[in-house]
């Protein structure tokens, strides 16, 4: 912020507003000055090129501003334009310049007037912002095809139009020393636990950053312990995921310039149910849903359940199959954990180069990683065919996790799961299941067990998280406040 | 649920419970001797189990917010309360050791046979200092989320064992295995103590129960539930194995597991067994140590006794493995003095207590009643 | 305080890297399928044979080095006087160590078996990798080492093809018994005698090892099971072969199905009863202080084939062919009792029977049981029912008599 034009007082010298003003934004180019005089005072409007709407612009000034009628000479200039009914665009009176740097920075057009002391700034915010299309994460078959886009003001229009309902309470709030970001909170009045809104706001006011550019800021800033490899908070770009969650009594938060909401309290189920679990049958859906639990433990535990079979627990593999692995890896050098460690890098290269590359490579590198590659490492006895289809299965289960931050720390997980199964077969394995188990149970996420419903027990609630049962007898209670009754 | 006093729930402390009486007894032999007719004489045991715990509950009832060092202080007076506190302390190290030890060794002699004994209870004390020092409710809600799969896991084993067709009906004949009167001794004392008489441990840990009226019923629950389950376990093992085997295998579960050869594919499900051993014996062993930390904070006067997760963890470890040379000198050692000590602290003592304090009740009452004359 | 114990714990992550202790590679094991024991002779030792997977002959892959062409499996033997000892002596002779958790055969050869099963049980007992579930047979007329040797067509690796003929032939033909490892222990422990099916080699045992009897569409040498032992406390003492042996399995309920011919009224002809299922009760009762048997059987069969001429759709015809069935059977269990009584071995369960229901007279009559047995009573009860004919009717013999006439 820069610190001569802070609380200086807005000055009836109209140049000497302006120049203020150019000291303060340097050589932006941007930053556009348009004289204009009616009624015979010389005013000057200040905009930022690009954060403003030019058609709202030019209709302001030229057709609102400039044939402002002069009927009542005595009264001062500034009431008369603040009571001129502009249809739809906000007015209000400034009187010091950080207020007009503020506003010209939030896309509003701030007019001066020659001998006045006050400034008006009217909204015009507008400009170039991304069109609401479908979400480029967490898409669904069946369901609204909205994404959230950068602007906060669109976002939060978007689940306004799911919940019309009055008690869908907004705080906005600007954090960032330097970046000044907006970021909104957004939950129902009566559902949401006071406890839980306090803390949020709490956590949000006490931050002491310079740049806010990412909801994951904002997470990371927020979040109770940074030493655990599971998400707190969950995000999301769907706005129907919001409200679902908001009528829950949790609590979104908006960050300007992102797509991604971010949901507090989290419990570890969110990460593994997906909007479109609403949508279908309920027999489907709890099918799908059990499957896509024995994919978190197939792409958890999958290469060390193999690691400890093979070089421990030989007894408990068919004998018929354990002779056809013995002879594959007759062939293989590698004692089994180093073979593993080789496909599952290969593999996370592979998923990490296959985000980042141009789409028209993806293609043709996707197939040649996949089949050539895999097939000429067996052939050449680098690796065994039982470990490529291993890591193959193990990486297209973490694929069905619908949270991409959860599939994450999953993964990153496997990889130690892997060195203690190597180390102690499956006592090591088991122990670090309880070891990562006692972990999740002591997380809290915003005062709420990471583990809920399953850890404390909330017998209702957990048949809700594993299967889904039909709508007649679904009673989402999970944060409700005594309020608000259950539909 | 934040703040200072933690608080359980009773469902919580049922799957604790329940877990803690799996312990050890699901895998291999409870009682002093392995019995031909040992699913029978649990069975037996089960109405004086709850009578003992009727005890315990009582106690709990007249000091709800008391552990067990305090409330005998209160009925004993502080001088005679120390040493039997101490008493009470020091056998639940030993016996949290003892199954540490238990479980090493089975799963040495099972399948790790070339790992030291000291790494595999030192990975197990790791993970449960760790668990220990995040306090009473992280153990409590480990324990729901592994009840769920204990449970899974053994309805998988009993599914496979009947559907191996290894079952016999003949091997249960004859039913007493010989005489009554030997699975009757069986029952009493030996199953009574081992593992039903454990539950006294859990007077560290009632007191923290958000609603006292429960805990009655909870133990009751448990009791009945793990005490059925046992009893099934044990009868299939003995109709899987045969009488020979069965009393002299030091690992039942796991033999009968490994006999099971479905369809030439399902074979060797050893990993189940490991699995639940490695579990309920993770808790009975957390439970004692928590109980040691609660005691050893409440006599010493120390905060928070979560800090002494650690040098608990240490001594239990160390303990494991000094206390015997051999796994048969093991067993022997729990046979004879452990049982001693084991009816000392589980039955002799409380019911001790509970006399003394009906006395000085009624003495009270009295005393009032002749004041008012 | 934290880093600290942040140290100690990546020290303690050090240890691992000295090397895991149990870990043991597929390709540091050699898996033995099957294994023979012999006894030396004029001495008290052991001689322990292992049948190894020979992994790098069984690979399909392409880019596998060692062994295409090699036959499947290799032998190894070795003598001591325990049979932990030979297995580890054994480690001077294999390139790998060997890996017991999939056994699936066990041979004993049959002067092992004359001086006595009993004592070599406890090493499969008390080892957690051996499996109670391998299939155990007494070879006959030649040593258990050359039954593991021997190379077959059709099955890769012999010992899994030999326990699956036990197998197989015990429940279609009957006249072997397929046991494993922990019923033989429970047998021996308990009232009766174990009983062990036997294998013999068909042909040069010699050329039964080698690669020619795999390469020929007729092998000179296999490998054929053969009746079921007869044994006294543990010891090896006769065999009983063809329809003595299958009355053993029925009388301990073991019958899972056979074929029984049964003559026709012309001579030379004969109708075949398959046995579908067959369920045998033993109950024992004290007349007098001497034990009595009542053995009730119940079947169920199919007749499988026909040279007779009778009129299959009339019922009477049919309660005939019944009846001959049952005299039959009961011939042939009477046969099995005698020679099991003569042999003073109770392979029947006829001890165990009676100890399940009167465990106070069976402790006193326990330890004279081989000779109670031989003077036992018993009695026959056979119930049996033919279901069905198949999927014709009358035969079509019956037709062309009828056309001849």
């Amino acid at each position: 912020m820069n610190k001569t034009s802070s609380a200086e007082r807005i000055s009836t010298d109209l140049e000497l507003n302006l120049n203020r003003l150019k000291t303060a934004f340097g050589p932006s180019s941007d930053l556009i000055f348009k004289r204009i005089s009616f009624q015979g005072i010389q005013a000057a409007a200040v905009y930022m090129d690009g954060l403003i709407d030019r058609q709202i612009v030019h209709d302001l000034l030229f057709d609102s501003i400039a044939t402002l009628p002069d009927d009542h000479p005595n009264e001062s200039l500034i009431q008369q334009l603040m009571a001129q009914d502009l249809s739809i665009i906000n007015v209000q009176s400034l009187t010091d310049l950080g207020q007009v740097i503020s506003a010209v920075l939030s896309g509003d057009t701030v007019l001066f007037l020659e001998h006045y002391e006050e400034a008006l700034s009217y909204e015009t915010c507008g400009g170039e912002v991304r069109a609401v299309t479908e979400p480029s994460s967490q898409i669904v078959i069946r369901g609204p095809k909205e994404g959230f886009n950068e602007t906060l003001s669109t976002n939060v229009s978007l689940v306004r139009r799911r919940i019309r309902n009055p008690d869908l309470w907004l705080e906005t709030m600007k954090i960032g020393s330097v970046t000044h970001t907006e970021v909104a909170m957004m939950y129902l009045n009566g559902t949401a636990k006071q406890e839980v809104i306090g803390e949020v706001r709490r956590r949000l006011q006490n931050i002491n950053y310079e740049s806010i550019l990412e909801s994951g800021y904002i997470e990371n800033l927020i979040e109770e312990q940074t030493y655990t490899p599971f998400p707190t908070m969950y995000n999301t770009e769907r706005p129907d995921t919001v409200a679902a969650h908001i009528l829950e009594g949790r609590i979104a938060v908006f960050v300007n310039g992102t797509p991604f909401v971010l949901i507090a309290p989290t419990t570890f189920f969110m990460f593994f149910q997906s909007a479109e679990d609403f949508y279908h049958r309920t027999d489907v859906s709890s099918g799908i849903r059990f499957l896509r639990y024995i994919s978190l433990f197939i792409s958890m535990f999958g290469p060390s359940i193999y690691i400890a079979s093979i070089t421990f627990h030989q007894e408990m593999i068919p004998t018929p199959l354990l002779l056809s692995l013995a002879s594959q890896r007759e062939s293989v050098p590698f004692p089994a954990l180093v073979e593993a460690l080789i496909m599952e890098v290969s593999f996370e290269i592979l998923r990490e180069a296959g985000i980042r590359m141009p789409r028209a490579i993806g293609q043709a590198v996707s197939i040649v990683g996949a089949l050539v590659l895999g097939q000429a490492a067996v052939q050449a006895g680098i690796v065994s065919s039982a470990m490529v289809i291993v890591v193959a299965l193990t990486g297209i289960s973490s694929f069905t996790t619908p949270s991409f931050n959860a599939a994450l720390s999953i993964r990153l997980l496997r990889f130690v799961v892997m060195f203690c199964s190597a180390f102690l077969g499956f006592f090591g394995i088991a122990m670090f299941s309880i070891l990562l188990t006692a972990h999740m149970c002591g997380l809290r996420s915003f005062g709420e067990p990471y583990l809920s419903p399953l850890a404390p027990l909330q017998a209702d609630e957990l048949k809700e998280t594993f299967i889904r049962r039909a709508f007649k007898r679904f009673k989402p209670a999970l944060l409700r406040s005594s309020s608000r009754k259950p539909n | 649920m934040q703040g200072n006093k933690q608080t359980i729930s009773s469902k919580q402390l049922l799957a604790l419970m329940i877990l803690f009486e799996f312990g050890t007894a699901i895998v291999v032999h409870i009682g002093l001797e392995s019995n031909h007719a040992t699913w029978l004489s649990i069975l037996i045991a089960i109405p004086g189990a709850l009578l003992l715990y009727g005890i315990y509950r009582y106690l709990y009832l007249q000091f709800p917010d008391l552990i067990v060092s305090s409330y005998i202080r209160k009925i004993v007076g502080p001088f005679l309360s120390w040493p039997i506190s101490l008493f009470i302390l020091a056998y639940f190290i030993y016996n949290g050791a003892r199954n540490l030890r238990e479980a090493g060794d089975l799963l040495i002699a099972s399948v790790y046979d070339e790992t030291p004994l000291f790494i595999i209870n030192a990975t197990m004390i790791f993970v449960m200092i760790y668990v220990l020092s995040k306090g009473i409710e992280v153990l409590v809600r480990l324990a729901q989320v592994y009840l769920f799969v204990i449970l899974i896991l053994g309805v998988t084993g009993i599914l496979a064992i009947v559907f191996s067709g290894e079952i016999e009906f003949s091997n249960l004949f004859p039913i007493n295995g010989g005489s009554w009167l030997h699975v009757l001794q069986t029952a009493y004392p030996s199953i009574l103590l081992f593992p039903f008489g454990e539950l006294f441990a859990f007077s560290t840990v009632l007191p923290l129960l958000n609603n006292p009226k429960q805990a009655g019923k909870t133990g009751a629950i448990a009791i009945i539930f793990s005490g059925l389950v046992l009893s099934l376990t044990h009868g299939l093992q003995l109709l899987v194995l045969g009488d020979s085997i069965y009393v002299r295998s030091n690992f039942t579960l796991l033999t009968t597991i490994s006999v099971i050869n479905i369809a030439d594919f399902l074979q060797r499900l050893d990993a189940i067994v490991m699995l639940s051993l490695i579990i309920c014996v993770f808790f009975k062993m957390s439970l004692y140590s928590y109980a040691v930390m609660a005691i050893w904070g409440d006599l010493f006067r120390i905060k928070s006794p979560a800090k002494l997760a650690a040098p608990v963890g240490i001594v239990v470890l160390f303990m494991s493995i000094f206390s015997a040379w051999s796994f048969p000198e093991h067993t022997n050692e729990g046979q004879k003095a452990s049982m001693l000590m084991l009816f000392l602290v589980t039955v002799a003592i409380p019911l001790l207590l509970f006399l003394v304090h009906l006395a000085k009740k009624s003495f009270r009452y009295f005393r009032e009643v002749s004041h008012n004359e | 305080m934290k880093r600290i114990v942040a140290l100690l714990v990546l020290i303690s992550l050090c240890i691992p890297v000295t090397g895991c202790w149990n870990s043991r590679e597929l390709t540091d094991i050699s898996i033995v399928v099957g294994m023979g024991i012999d006894s030396v002779p004029h001495s008290d030792d052991y001689s322990v044979s292992f049948q190894v997977v020979n992994a790098g002959a069984l690979s399909t892959q392409g880019g596998s080095q060692g062994g295409q062409g090699a036959l499947p499996i290799v032998t190894y033997s070795s003598q001591d006087s325990s049979l932990f000892g030979a297995l580890r002596k054994a480690s001077r002779k294999v390139p790998r160590r060997l890996f017991f958790g999939h056994i699936q055969l066990v041979v004993i050869g049959e002067e092992a078996a004359k001086k006595g099963i009993g004592d070599m049980f406890d090493f499969f007992e008390r080892s957690h990798e051996v499996r109670l579930s391998s299939t155990v047979l007494i070879s006959r007329g030649i040593t258990a080492e050359e039954v593991i040797s021997t190379v077959t067509p059709l099955e890769k690796t012999p010992s899994i093809g030999i326990a699956k003929k036990s197998r197989i032939t015990s429940q279609v033909w009957a006249e072997n018994a397929d046991t494993n490892v922990k019923q033989i222990i429970n047998d021996l422990v308990g009232a009766g005698e174990p009983i062990i099916g036997g294998v013999k080699i068909i042909g040069d045992p010699k050329i039964a090892s080698m690669e020619k009897n795999i390469k020929n569409s007729q092998p000179p040498s296999f490998v054929l099971i053969d009746g079921i032992s007869l044994m006294k406390n543990g010891k090896l003492t006769g065999w009983l072969e063809n329809h003595k042996a299958r009355g053993v399995m029925w009388i301990r309920n073991e019958m899972k199905g056979t074929v029984m011919n049964l003559p026709c009224e012309e001579p030379g002809n004969s109708e075949t009863v398959v046995v579908l299922r067959s369920k045998t009760k033993v109950k024992p009762s004290l007349q007098g202080g001497k034990p009595k048997f009542v053995i009730h059987i119940k079947e169920e069969g199919v007749l499988g084939e026909t040279s007779c001429s009778d009129d299959l759709s009339d019922r009477k015809a049919m309660m005939r062919i019944q009846d001959k069935w049952a005299a039959q059977i009961k011939k042939e269990i009477s046969a099995t009792v005698k020679a099991a009584q003569q042999a003073e071995s109770d392979v029947l369960g006829f001890g165990s029977s009676l100890q399940k229901s009167y465990p106070k007279q069976w402790k006193q009559m326990e330890n004279n049981w081989p000779h109670i047995f031989s003077e036992s009573e018993y009695e026959i009860q056979i119930e049996s029912y033919i279901r069905r004919a198949g999927m014709r009717g009358t035969s079509f013999k019956r037709q062309m008599k009828k056309e001849a006439e």
